[in-house]
C-alpha cells in the first residue's frame, strides 16, 4: 500500500474561537505537514453544530479524531505535543517510515 | 423563613417534607452517595415529577448508565421515559464515555463540547430541570482533576444563568470522611444532599441527609428511606410525626362483650392498645376478636409477623371466630410476613401503604415483639411512634400484641416507650391454681376513661375468650406471671 492511495481523514472538534481553538488549529496544521500527502481535516465547531457533537458523544474540546482509515481514535487537548498526538492517533509510524500505512492500533 | 429560597418539589414525599418543599429552585444541588445508594432513582424521580405533575421538561445527562439502561431502570418503577422523550418533555445528552479506551491527552482542554450539548438540549425542550449523573466519571475518563473541577464549576454557572433547577450527582467513597471522591463539593457548594446505604449485620438501612442548603431552612440529620418497586424512593421523616392527633369520644367494640364492659364501653376510636402477655396466653386471640367484632361498615387489617395467614385463619376457626368469613367478604385483610424480610423502616412504609390502600377502621399487629428483635432500641421506638401517629391521624384503632412474660421483657417494652405511648394496656398472665394453670387478665391502663381494675380469670374455649369473675387472691400480674397461690379462681 502506498501512502498516496490511503486517504487520512481527521476531524477536529472545537468550541468557538477561544485560545484553545486557535492553538489547536495551528497544531492541526503542523500535523498535516508531518503526515503529508492525502490528509483531509474537517473542523466541527460544537457551537454551530451541536448535533454532530451529540451524535459522536464528544465531551471535551479540542478533540482530534481519526475517522479514516479505521480504527477511530481520539486525542484530547490543544495538541501541544505533536509526537504524543500522532501516537494517540496511531499515525506516528506513518511519519517515521513511509513504507508503512497507518497502524491498526495505537499500541 | 421569609428569605427562604423557592423550592422545586422532587415528588419524593418525605424528602419534600424534610427539605421544606424540595430542592432549591433555579440552583444546583449536589447529590453525593456511594455506588448503589439510589442517586439515579432519586434523580429520575425528580425528573418524572417535574414532567408529570408540573409540566417541567428535563434534560438528563447520563455519564455512567446509557440512556437505554436508564429507560430500563425507570421502567422497573413503571416510568415510561421513552414516552416523555417522544412528547418532547425529556432529552438525554448521552455523555457516557466510550468504554474501550481513554483518550490520549496532550495540551489543555475544556468541556466546551459537553456544556454546549447540554445548553442545546435545554433550548430544544425548554428544560426547567437538568440532571448530571454522575460527574465522577469525568474524573476517571479525563484524569486532570483540577481542570474537571473547574469545568463543573463553569457548568454549574451556565445552568444557574439559564435558571434551571439541577442535580449533579457525585460518587462518594463509603468509608471516607470526604463528601465526594473528587472534592466536587468545593465547587458545587450551596446545596448538598447525601445518600447512604449501610448494612449493619443482616439489614440494609438507607438514609438521606441534607448536608446543607444555603439560605434555606431544612431538617438536619439522617432520615431513613426505602426504594419501592412501584414508586421509587419513599422517605420516612419520623420527626414529621406530631402528637396533635384528633381525639375521639367514639367507642368501638373489642369484640368481647365482657371486655367492652371492663373497658367502660369499648375502646376509644383512634386509640392504640397494647396486649401484653406470655406465649400462648391469648394475645393473638384477643387481636382476632378485635377484628371479628367490627361493625358491618368497618374494615380491618391484620399484620401477622408470627404466624402464616392460613395458620391464623385456622386458629380463628378453632376459636369459633368468623374471621375467615370477614376475609372472604373482603372486609378483613391479613398480611403475613417474616419480620426479618425487611428493615423496620421498610415494614413501616409497607404497613402505611397497606393502610392507604385498604382504608381500614381497625388494625391489629401481632406481634411487636417479633419486630422488636430485628432493629435497634431507637429504631423500634421510632417504628412504634411512626405507626401510632400514622394510624391516629387517620382515626384508626389499633391493637398490638407483645410477648412479655417477665419483668425484664416488660422493662424492654417500657424502654422503647411502647407502654407510655399506648393508650391502653391489657395484661394477660398465667396464674397457678391448685392442680392447674389458669389464665388471668387485667386492664393496667386505659387513657381517658374509667375502667375495671380487677384481675379477671379467663378461659379460651371453642367460642373464643370467656372472661370470668374477679380473682380475690394475689396473682403477681406485674411480675413474672406464674405464681403460686392457694385460692380458687371461680
Amino acid at each position: 500500500m502506498s501512502r498516496e492511495t490511503v486517504a487520512i481523514r481527521l476531524r477536529l472538534y472545537i468550541t468557538g474561537d477561544g485560545p484553545l481553538t486557535v492553538s489547536a488549529r495551528s497544531s492541526v496544521d503542523a500535523i498535516r505537514d508531518r503526515v503529508g500527502g492525502d490528509c483531509e481535516i474537517e473542523i466541527v465547531d460544537v457551537l454551530e453544530d451541536p448535533d454532530t457533537a451529540e451524535r459522536e458523544q464528544v465531551l471535551a474540546t479540542p478533540t482530534l479524531e481519526r475517522l479514516d482509515p479505521p480504527p477511530r481514535l481520539r486525542v484530547v487537548g490543544d495538541l501541544t505535543d505533536l509526537d504524543r498526538a500522532l501516537d494517540g492517533l496511531g499515525l506516528r509510524v506513518w511519519r517515521d517510515d513511509e513504507n508503512h500505512g497507518p497502524t491498526e492500533s495505537p499500541r | 423563613m421569609t428569605t427562604d429560597v423557592a423550592r422545586a418539589p422532587t415528588g419524593i414525599e418525605g424528602f419534600d417534607f424534610l427539605s421544606r418543599g424540595g430542592i432549591p429552585e433555579g440552583r444546583t444541588t449536589l447529590l453525593a452517595g456511594a455506588a448503589g445508594t439510589g442517586k439515579t432513582v432519586f434523580s429520575l424521580s425528580c425528573v418524572r415529577h417535574g414532567i408529570e405533575e408540573l409540566g417541567e421538561s428535563a434534560v438528563y445527562v447520563p455519564l455512567e448508565e446509557s440512556p437505554a439502561d436508564l429507560r430500563r431502570t425507570a421502567a422497573s418503577f413503571g416510568w415510561d421515559l421513552a414516552a416523555y422523550e417522544d412528547a418532547g418533555d425529556l432529552r438525554f445528552v448521552d455523555a457516557v464515555p466510550p468504554s474501550n479506551e481513554q483518550p490520549v491527552i496532550t495540551g489543555s482542554f475544556d468541556l466546551g463540547a459537553l456544556i454546549s450539548r447540554i445548553e442545546h438540549a435545554i433550548e430544544q425542550v425548554g428544560a426547567k430541570r437538568v440532571v448530571i449523573d454522575a460527574v465522577s466519571t469525568l474524573f476517571s475518563y479525563l484524569p486532570d482533576p483540577a481542570r474537571i473541577r473547574w469545568e463543573i464549576f463553569r457548568l454549574r454557572r451556565v445552568l444557574q444563568e439559564r435558571g434551571v433547577t439541577s442535580i449533579i450527582t457525585a460518587e462518594r467513597d463509603r468509608e471516607s470522611p470526604l463528601l465526594t471522591r473528587n472534592g466536587v463539593e468545593a465547587y458545587v457548594t450551596d446545596n448538598v444532599v447525601v445518600l447512604r446505604n449501610r448494612h449493619d449485620g443482616r439489614q440494609r438501612s438507607r438514609t438521606v441527609a441534607i448536608a446543607k442548603f444555603r439560605a434555606a431552612t431544612h431538617q438536619q440529620g439522617e432520615t431513613p428511606f426505602t426504594i419501592r418497586s412501584d414508586e421509587g424512593i419513599v422517605v420516612t421523616p419520623l420527626s414529621a410525626m406530631t402528637l396533635e392527633q384528633p381525639t375521639s369520644t367514639q367507642r368501638i367494640s373489642t369484640g368481647v362483650d365482657e371486655l367492652d364492659e371492663l373497658t367502660g364501653g369499648g375502646l376509644y376510636q383512634a386509640s392504640a392498645v397494647l396486649v401484653s402477655g406470655p406465649t400462648g396466653a391469648g394475645k393473638t386471640l384477643t387481636a382476632c376478636h378485635f377484628l371479628a367484632g367490627m361493625a358491618s361498615d368497618e374494615r380491618g387489617l391484620l399484620f401477622a409477623f408470627e404466624e402464616s395467614r392460613s395458620q391464623l385463619l385456622r386458629d380463628a376457626d378453632g376459636w369459633g371466630l368468623p374471621l375467615r368469613g370477614f376475609v372472604d367478604d373482603g372486609q378483613v385483610l391479613v398480611h403475613s410476613d417474616y419480620p426479618e424480610r425487611f428493615s423496620l423502616e421498610s415494614h413501616l412504609i409497607r404497613i402505611k401503604q397497606h393502610v392507604d390502600d385498604f382504608q381500614p377502621t381497625r388494625v391489629a399487629l401481632d406481634s411487636l415483639t417479633a419486630l422488636q428483635r430485628i432493629g435497634t432500641v431507637r429504631g423500634f421506638r421510632e417504628f412504634v411512634l411512626g405507626l401510632l401517629s400514622y394510624l391516629k391521624e387517620r382515626g384508626i384503632t389499633l391493637i398490638m400484641t407483645a410477648t412479655a412474660s417477665s419483668a425484664k421483657e416488660t422493662e424492654s417494652l417500657t424502654q422503647s416507650h411502647v407502654s407510655s405511648v399506648s393508650d391502653g394496656i391489657i395484661l394477660l398472665r398465667y396464674v397457678e391454681a391448685p392442680g392447674t394453670i389458669e389464665r388471668a387478665m387485667s386492664i393496667l391502663k386505659l387513657r381517658g376513661t374509667e375502667h375495671d381494675r380487677s384481675i379477671r380469670s379467663f378461659r379460651i374455649t371453642g367460642a373464643g375468650l370467656e372472661i370470668g369473675e374477679p380473682l380475690d387472691v394475689p396473682a403477681n400480674m406485674l411480675g413474672d406471671g406464674i405464681v403460686a397461690f392457694g385460692g380458687r379462681i371461680e
